[in-house]
């Protein structure tokens, strides 16, 4: 590269003038789950060392509660479903919707209302 | 139902005192369920036997059409379980030590899940608020034979009920097997056999039908149940048992060349595959390929096989098309395990026919089907889960490709594991700087649009099991086409819709220009002057925006009537667009062909379609019968008249669908 494009480059208004200066700032951003490894005492002799690969699994859903791509789209609240407001008809749908999240879920909470 | 669908209502929390129980997280706590999924899979292209056994990660919270959209990346990778080579001779032994190892790695893995499920944790939202979360498994999407490992089951045995493969057949629910029977089980077998003498341990555990793990990963959570996360899966346990078992009943009964025969002559359909050579002796299908056999075989079985046995499939097929709702009711419940019970009392005609056979082709007079037993567990597990298709392995399958196969493709094929690692923190970090640049400038936007699996080219547009997809909207291109002025789009329009359909035509016809009598000539229409003379009379007297049918009975013009143009254009093609029942999104839309008379095929080949024609009628509510008028027809060819552009272009095109009517 010539002297005059390394000056024009970094005439630019950019805040990194090196591809490794990018991937260092794209470093700082907050990582994912990191990766751990294993070995695996097996009771039994086997032809090779057993390892396990494995990120932590609470991080993992943190990282997933945490992305703000699947905000717009978490339920965080059971419910329960009906057809109409008679109330004579479950509708079924996500999980958030079953009566497994529902019975999981305290009874007893701040507000007893239903929004229509 | 589509009325009392618009004012669903929903309550939030309005148990009764007595609802609390041991599993109950405390006021203000937020539940994340967990969904976990794990199946072996192949990763290595003609280099021998290089299996994975990845461990995927989402969170049930997500909502369906999130998370079940393989861009959104809704899965990820929490562990390669090891897949490992144990020197024993006895080669039973060997499996029992591999179940073993997968329970203590799920162990490790879980380990911070579990506790958090009982005792919860606070993670932080996208804003850095904390919540104070618990996480039980909400669902864990295993095919079958990894089902009954995970709930340390034997073989032959259900590993959600208390069935064994005699009782397979029954046309009621078990008791299910709780985690509670397993663990006291287990006790009982550790009492006279200790776990370390491996050939003792596992018989003393097959007098209870187990497998010989002894310290299963869901050991020591109350709220962790294998009868409750092991949801029932659509892939296998519907179109894989199709596959296995009601598709062989019908080749039985037909007999492979005449059932090959009906197959190869059906009317092929754009975006679903056609079987030229018939089903008999397909090899290595997808679930494509099943779901497809599965929207003909019914009319193909039907009149030939045994009336029956004709029942006993189609109510198993019934089954099979409401199970797979986005959106179920109490009522479609019922309609489900009525579907079920049908199957039941009607299931004995295909022993009886003998047309359940095994190897050498010799009848079998069992019904030790495992899948037929775990269909019972579907309906009771929709309450409370939520529908079965949010459970489907389609999408963890699908899941593995940019997981596993596709970072295994760029390893040098030695060592796998570390490389997969390696390449998908690459790829989350490149993920994370794509997300924090979006953030930045919303304009770049995250392309989660694109990028989704395309390992088939060419039918983008019409595959229904694909949910990926950008689908073009039909509706707000016609609505945008009929709001602008009429000097700035190209008329007549080529996009227009009437109520829930949309209809698409290409910016080229396919014959510019031809007059009307030789249209009729070519197309053998005989009466195609009376029948637009009919249509232009229909068209003044009732509004121009619905579709009525021409076509069918009498015509009410004579033959010779003048009409106001000469010639017209001629479309081949047609794409109809609708609109999902239950949520009102739109589908993608189908294309529908028509092919004028030539060589042997003298009427031409025109694509079938039903269409309600009738406003005042909503489908489904209105069933097919009754009052409402729906026309079957068989869309030949679209006519334009040419003329009339030129005099009346204000107002929306005279499109004929002409059908000779059924």
């Amino acid at each position: 590269m010539s002297c005059s494009q390394v000056y024009q480059i970094k005439a630019l208004p950019l805040s990194f003038h090196t591809a490794n200066e990018l991937r260092k700032r794209a470093e700082l951003l907050p990582s994912g789950p990191r990766w751990k490894s294993q070995e695996i005492l097996t009771s039994h002799p086997t032809k090779r060392p057993v390892f396990l690969y494995w990120r932590d699994s609470l991080e993992l859903l943190q990282y997933l509660f945490n992305c703000p791509e699947f905000w717009t789209s978490m339920e965080l609240t059971p419910y329960r479903l009906y057809e109409t407001a008679a109330r004579l008809c479950r509708v079924y749908m996500e999980w958030m919707s079953g009566n497994d999240a529902w019975s999981m879920q305290v009874s007893f909470l701040p507000f007893r209302g239903f929004p229509l | 139902m589509m009325h009392g669908l618009c004012r669903s209502v929903s309550c939030h929390f309005e148990g009764s005192h007595s609802d609390i129980n041991q599993s109950q997280i405390p006021a203000g706590a937020t539940l994340l369920g967990t969904i976990l999924s794990s199946d072996k899979t192949n990763i290595s292209v003609l280099a021998g036997d290089r299996i994975a056994h990845p461990l995927l990660i989402s969170l049930a919270n997500i909502k369906m059409a999130t998370r079940l959209k393989l861009s959104s990346h809704a899965f990820l990778l929490a562990a390669l379980l090891p897949v490992p080579k144990f020197v024993h001779k006895n080669k039973r032994m060997k499996g029992v030590l591999e179940d073993r190892l997968i329970h203590q790695c799920l162990n490790i893995v879980l380990e911070p899940l579990k506790r958090a499920a009982q005792v919860g944790v606070m993670l932080s939202n996208p804003w850095g608020h904390n919540r104070y979360c618990f996480t039980p498994i909400a669902s864990y999407i295993v095919d079958t034979p990894e089902a009954a490992m995970l709930a340390t089951i034997g073989g032959k045995t259900s590993p959600v009920t208390m069935a064994m493969y005699k009782q397979f057949s029954d046309p009621f629910q078990h008791e299910p097997r709780t985690s509670s029977t397993t663990l006291a089980q287990l006790v009982a077998v550790a009492s006279k056999a200790d776990p370390s003498d491996l050939e003792a341990y596992f018989r003393e555990a097959q007098k209870f039908r187990l497998n010989g793990v002894h310290i299963p990963f869901w050991r020591n959570i109350p709220m962790l149940c294998p009868s409750r996360f092991l949801t029932p899966e659509m892939l296998h346990y519907f179109h894989k048992e199709f596959w296995d078992h009601d598709c062989k009943w019908c080749i039985n009964a037909l007999g492979p060349e005449e059932i090959n025969f009906r197959f190869s002559v059906l009317q092929p359909v754009t975006g679903f595959c056609h079987f030229k050579e018939g089903i008999s002796s397909l090899k290595q299908v997808t679930g494509r390929t099943h779901r497809d056999v599965q929207r003909s075989i019914i009319g193909v079985i039907a009149v030939s096989a045994p009336r029956n046995v004709v029942i006993a499939v189609r109510a198993l097929m019934d089954f099979r098309y409401r199970v797979q709702a986005y959106h179920i009711t109490e009522k479609d419940l019922e309609l489900i395990s009525s579907a079920l019970h049908e199957f039941h009392s009607h299931k004995h005609s295909i022993l009886d026919a003998g047309l359940r056979r095994g190897t050498a082709n010799k009848p079998i007079d069992n019904w030790y089907i495992p899948k037929l037993e775990l269909m019972q567990s579907v309906v009771p597990s929709i309450p409370r889960v939520g529908v079965t298709i949010q459970w489907s392995a389609d999408v963890t399958e699908h899941a593995h490709i940019d997981q596993i196969k596709d970072p295994a493709r760029g390893s040098n094929n030695h060592n796998y594991d570390p490389q997969i690692c390696r390449q998908l923190d690459h790829l989350e970090k490149c993920r994370g700087f794509e997300l924090a640049m979006s953030l930045k400038d919303p304009e770049l936007g995250l392309d989660t649009s694109t990028g989704a699996m395309d390992g088939e080219p060419g039918d983008e547009e019409n595959d229904p099991s694909v949910i990926s997809r950008c689908v073009t909207d039909y509706f707000a291109r016609s609505l945008r086409l009929a709001s602008s002025t009429p000097d700035t789009v190209p008329l007549p329009r080529r996009t227009f819709s009437a109520s829930c359909i949309a209809f698409n035509l290409t910016y080229d016809p396919h014959i510019r220009r031809i007059s009307v009598d030789n249209a009729a000539k070519q197309f053998g229409l005989s009466d195609l002057r009376a029948a637009l003379a009919d249509f232009l009379s229909y068209e003044r007297s009732h509004s121009v925006d619905s579709v009525h049918p021409i076509g069918g009975g009498p015509r009410k013009a004579a033959e010779n009537t003048e009409l106001p143009f000469e010639d017209i254009q001629v479309w081949f093609k047609l794409r109809l667009q609708t609109t999902e029942i239950h949520t009102h999104s739109i589908l993608p839309a189908q294309t529908l062909l028509a092919s004028p008379p030539e060589g042997d095929w003298k009427y031409g080949r025109y694509d079938s379609v039903v269409v309600n024609v009738d406003s005042a009628k909503i489908w489904p509510a209105s069933g097919l019968q009754g009052l409402l008028s729906i026309i079957l027809f068989r869309i030949s060819t679209i006519f334009i008249p040419c003329l009339i552009r030129t005099l009346d272009c204000t107002t929306p095109p005279h499109y004929a669908a002409l059908g000779q009517a059924a």
